[in-house]
């Protein structure tokens, strides 16, 4: 199982605790939108498309209803005519026999009226005619059956005979009494005609039944005599609608009617006489449209079901879809909050099951990715332990921790001293593996709850949980013994040694920051002060508030040319010339005046900026010493130079950059390194001196007899003098012991045949002591104390140059 | 009413005692002969002897009375033989002559006397297109015309006549044409007459539809 950082860990959890809930509703909207979208989609379309064809067919029925009344009209009409030929035909052949009959010709012959009468009854009974009438040729009626008085009087429809004489019989509607009669007219043939006769048959309900049953039409007959209004004679209408269809009725021609809900056709019968009599044949609109809208209901039920059918099947395929996202979603959520263990398994369409695997591909390459993400950002590859992200992340949990149980903890932060040196000198390989090793020695010496990590570099720091100061420091002992250790590394052994410094909570500090700082800053004193170990020392270590200040009006005191260069003289007691000159940095501060270098310069040691100082220093020692060669007097200025400096690579650059850009030959510069700041790194120091000197910089020791130089390495430096500290020289002339360590120096110094400068001269007769003793040059103010460049120049002037000699 | 065109052909000298011929010519108003048309010659002074009347047939042959149009003399008997396998029923409601023979074969045993003048319209019960007519004269001086359309009376004693014609087609009344006949004369005599449509049920006996005529 790969290990999660429970910082990390904790911190997203609860974020995706608080923020389940919403992603899941939100989830849940938006497969609800999915889910109605694909329902509102499939029933706006398929609601459209049926409506449309709702509409359509709505239009098309109601064309085709009213072409089909047309139409049934129309045969409707052929049918009418075809019974009334049928009609016609019956009565023709009925008042045929009749007037071929023997005894019917031979009373008719004889005028025998009662029987002629009785046989018109007898024949007109057998085909239920109406209206049976015997005329004369010359027009006159002889009986009547359907009114007696006729007899005798003229025929009143001529015209009907005239048909008849014409073709032989006639048929034809006639009017008499209010009603319509259906007659046929036929001679009386003896065998030549001797009378005619004549059959009617009253055109009533029964005809217009008959109609009906054949064509599903309703018909109506109207008569009406001369012009007058249309009476409705019989039919099968209600009355409203005859009444109607009668005031719809104008000239007896073949016409379209439309009356109320009824289409009609009216058609002119051939009436005989001055009345006029149109059939109407009518459908109702409603009735012909009712198999159309029985159709149309039934569309409308099957709209209805298909939209019904649309929405649940479009909303069981949404929820097949939805269902499987909904569980793709949750496994995303789960991938959210760091748990890739659990793979997803869905259930649904193909698609969505193939997305499902490559979720789970996906998953895993994430899972695979995270891993090692999180091993680079929080695991040091080369040692594999936690790095500084981890360690603060892991401090940062322990604090918390310990405030709540208000128990102690520490911080050790070491620092290997000669690290640098076997890396530049046996390789990174062989650095690496130093690095392993003392990674694992440190490991090895604390408890598994406590937390070991490499910082970076040749830098590591360890946590321990519930320790105070002492145990911390017996911890520390344990690992700087660990580590004084040699470490073998192929046939090297190496020797690292380690400087720890110490921080604890809540002693010197509350948080990440300021106890890794102050861990770090007693690791740096415990370097310079060679301990080994040392725990952080509040007054000592910390910087003071005003200090703070200082750094940033030291960065302005830089920017702002408020840093000037003193120099002071250096003379030689031989001859009694001046050999050169030592700049001095001093700071005039706007308001506070002249401060002195050990005033600041510590501090900017302490926090970086000497660089920047050494920087601007350099350049301007070479600026004067160029200036005063060029004024016909050269003059070798020498600077000093901290252990800061020593440990930075681009020294000899900058020193190069800067006698380049004034065009000074190197001789003109001397560096002056103290005792104790070569012997903090002397491999480095020696390696630098020696380049300095291959450059052909003069070098110097400063301060030298305060800093347990090792004659062994004073051996290998490559200076051209010593100088002897103040603080021997401050009592030459009383004390002997200072006397004889003087002299002891100088002796030292020309048997490795090095010069001798003596520093902090105040007075003549310890210079005519140093004289007395060997000592070459020496600086101090019995000579002048350190002067701005236009006083020294003054100096320089006013001062004969045979004053000491003299002396 | 049209007058009939009634042209003297011929006018020659009578002589007494010796009878003269009348040959009559009809056509029809399109100028085509007329047949079965009667013509009759009726003298102003009766004849000195008068005719005997004589036995008279018209036969019923393929369902049809022939001849069609028979003239006889008033007072003549007319028997009816029945030549058709078939049998008829002859009758007459015509006022100069009410018969009727039921159905028979062969002849009938007793001929019908037709003693009033006047038309006779024959019908047979039976077959409802026989039409036949006899034309029975009060004069003996009659003819009726061929195919030609023309007929010839002869041995007529010169006087003066009132001539007639008669067909069961005519359009019109045709006034009586009064003709003096000279012995030895053949008069000749044309008539243009105006026909009528034959009114007769049309033969088809075994058809049930009575189509126009």
């Amino acid at each position: 199982m790969f290990w999660v950082p429970a910082f990390a860990g904790t911190t997203a959890g609860a974020g995706t605790t608080a923020g389940a809930g919403t992603t899941e509703r939100r989830l849940t909207m938006r497969l609800a939108s999915l889910q109605s979208r694909i329902v509102v989609f499939f029933l706006v379309l398929l609601a459209v498309v049926q409506g449309v064809a709702l509409f359509l067919l709505h239009h098309a029925n109601e064309r085709n209803a009213r072409a089909n009344i047309r139409q049934e009209l129309d045969v409707g009409e052929r049918v009418f005519r075809r019974l009334s030929e049928q009609n016609t035909a019956r009565l023709t052949q009925a008042v045929e026999i009749l007037s071929l009959d023997f005894a019917f010709r031979q009373a008719v012959a004889t005028r025998d009226l009662p029987t002629i009468q009785s046989v018109l009854l007898n024949h007109g009974a057998r085909i239920q005619a109406d209206k049976m009438a015997l005329l004369s040729l010359n027009r006159q009626v002889i009986a009547d059956t359907s009114d007696p008085r006729l007899a005798g009087r003229p025929f009143a429809y001529p015209a009907l005979l005239e048909a008849a004489e014409r073709n032989g019989r006639a048929s034809g509607i006639v009017m008499q009494g209010g009603r319509a009669y259906h007659v046929a007219v036929v001679p009386v043939l003896a065998p030549t005609p001797i009378a005619w006769v004549l059959f009617g048959i009253v055109i009533d309900e029964r005809l217009a039944r008959d109609l009906r049953n054949l064509s599903a039409l309703e018909v109506s007959f109207f008569g009406r005599s001369g012009s007058a209004a249309w009476t409705p004679l019989s039919g099968t209408v209600s009355a409203a609608l005859q009444e109607a269809l009668a005031g719809a009725l104008d000239a007896p021609a073949r016409t379209m009617l439309e009356v109320g809900s009824h289409e009609a056709l009216a058609i002119p019968l051939d009436t005989y006489g001055d009345a006029k009599v149109v059939a109407v044949l009518a459908r109702s609109i409603d009735e012909a449209l009712a198999p159309f809208r029985q159709l149309g209901t039934l569309l409308i039920v099957l709209v209805a079901g298909s939209l019904a059918a649309c929405v649940v099947g479009s909303i069981f395929i949404a929820r097949s879809v939805a269902k499987p996202l909904s569980a793709l979603s949750e496994m995303t959520r789960r991938i959210e909050q760091g748990n890739y263990a659990q793979p997803v398994e869905v259930a649904g369409p193909a698609e969505v099951g193939e997305l499902a695997e490559r979720f789970n591909v996906m998953r895993e390459a994430i899972a695979a990715r995270e891993e090692q993400v999180t091993r680079l950002a929080y695991r040091d590859p080369l040692s594999d332990l936690p790095n500084r992200t981890l360690y603060n992340d892991r401090l940062h949990m322990a604090l918390q921790a310990a405030k709540r149980t208000k128990s102690e903890l520490t911080v050790l932060v070491m620092d290997l001293d000669r690290f640098k040196n076997i890396n530049d000198t046996l390789g990174h390989r062989i650095g690496d593996e130093v690095l392993r090793q003392v990674a694992s020695r440190i490991s090895g010496l604390v408890r598994k709850s406590d937390t070991t990590a490499r910082l970076g570099g040749d830098e590591f720091a360890v946590l321990l949980i519930s320790a105070g100061v002492e145990e911390a420091s017996a911890v520390a002992a344990k690992i700087g013994a660990a580590l004084e250790m040699p470490i073998t590394v192929g046939q090297h052994s190496l020797d690292v040694g380690a400087s720890i410094g110490i921080a604890a909570f809540p002693l010197h500090g509350e948080d990440v920051e300021t106890l890794m700082r102050r861990a770090d800053t007693a690791m740096y004193a415990a370097k310079r002060a060679n301990a080994g170990v040392a725990i952080y020392e509040p007054r000592t270590h910390e910087l003071r508030e005003d200090q703070l200040s200082l750094l940033s009006e030291l960065r302005r005191a830089l920017e702002g040319n408020e840093l000037r260069l003193f120099f002071q003289p250096k003379v030689s007691l031989g001859r009694g010339d001046i050999t050169g000159v030592e700049a001095l940095v001093r700071w005039v501060h706007p308001t506070k005046g002249m401060i002195p270098p050990d005033r600041f310069i510590p501090f900017a040691e302490q926090t970086g900026f000497i660089r920047s100082i050494t920087t601007w220093v350099i350049d301007a020692a070479a600026r004067h010493a160029a200036q005063w060669r060029d004024a016909g007097r050269p003059l070798k200025v020498s600077l000093n130079i901290s252990v800061h400096d020593l440990l930075n690579p681009q020294l000899v650059d900058l020193l190069l950059g800067a006698l380049e850009r004034h065009d000074l030959p190197a001789p003109l510069l001397c560096l002056e390194i103290t005792e104790s700041g070569v012997m903090q790194d002397a491999a480095r120091a020696i390696d630098l001196l020696r380049r300095l000197h291959a450059l052909g910089v003069g070098c110097a020791i400063d301060d030298f007899g305060t800093g347990y130089s090792s004659l062994a390495y004073i051996k290998q430096l490559r200076v051209d003098e010593l100088k002897i500290d103040r603080s021997f020289i401050r009592n030459l002339v009383s004390d002997a012991k200072d006397r004889a360590i003087v002299l002891s120096t100088i002796d030292l110094a020309h048997n490795l045949n090095l010069g001798v400068v003596a520093e902090g001269v105040e007075d003549q007769a310890s210079a005519d002591l140093l004289r007395e003793l060997g000592c070459d040059e020496m600086q101090g103010y019995l000579i002048a104390k350190p002067l701005e460049p236009a006083a020294l120049d003054t100096w320089l002037a006013t001062r004969p140059s045979s004053r000491l000699l003299s002396n | 009413m049209k007058r009939p065109i009634v042209l003297a052909m011929l006018s020659t000298l009578s002589v007494a005692g010796v009878a003269a011929d009348l040959h009559a010519v009809v056509r029809s108003d399109k100028g085509e002969p007329v047949r079965d048309a009667v013509i009759v010659a009726v003298p102003d002074v009766a004849p000195p002897k008068p005719q005997r009347p004589k036995l008279e047939q018209v036969e019923q042959i393929g369902e049809e009375f022939v001849p069609k149009v028979k003239a006889i003399l008033v007072g003549s008997p007319v028997s009816f033989p029945n030549r058709d396998s078939v049998r008829h029923h002859v009758y007459s409601f015509s006022p100069a002559k009410r018969f009727d023979l039921p159905l028979y074969v062969g002849t009938p045993a007793k001929p019908v006397v037709f003693d009033t003048p006047g038309v006779v319209v024959l019908g047979c019960n039976i077959h409802d297109w026989m039409i036949g007519y006899i034309y029975v004269s009060e004069s003996p001086y009659y003819a009726t015309t061929g195919n030609d359309g023309e007929a010839l009376i002869s041995g007529l004693p010169a006087g003066d006549y009132t001539v007639r014609i008669w067909h069961p087609q005519l359009a019109d009344v045709v006034e009586n044409t009064r003709r003096k006949l000279e012995a030895n004369e053949t008069a000749d005599m044309l008539w243009r007459v105006p026909l009528k449509p034959e009114v007769r049920i049309r033969r088809a006996p075994t058809s049930t539809r009575r189509g126009p005529y």
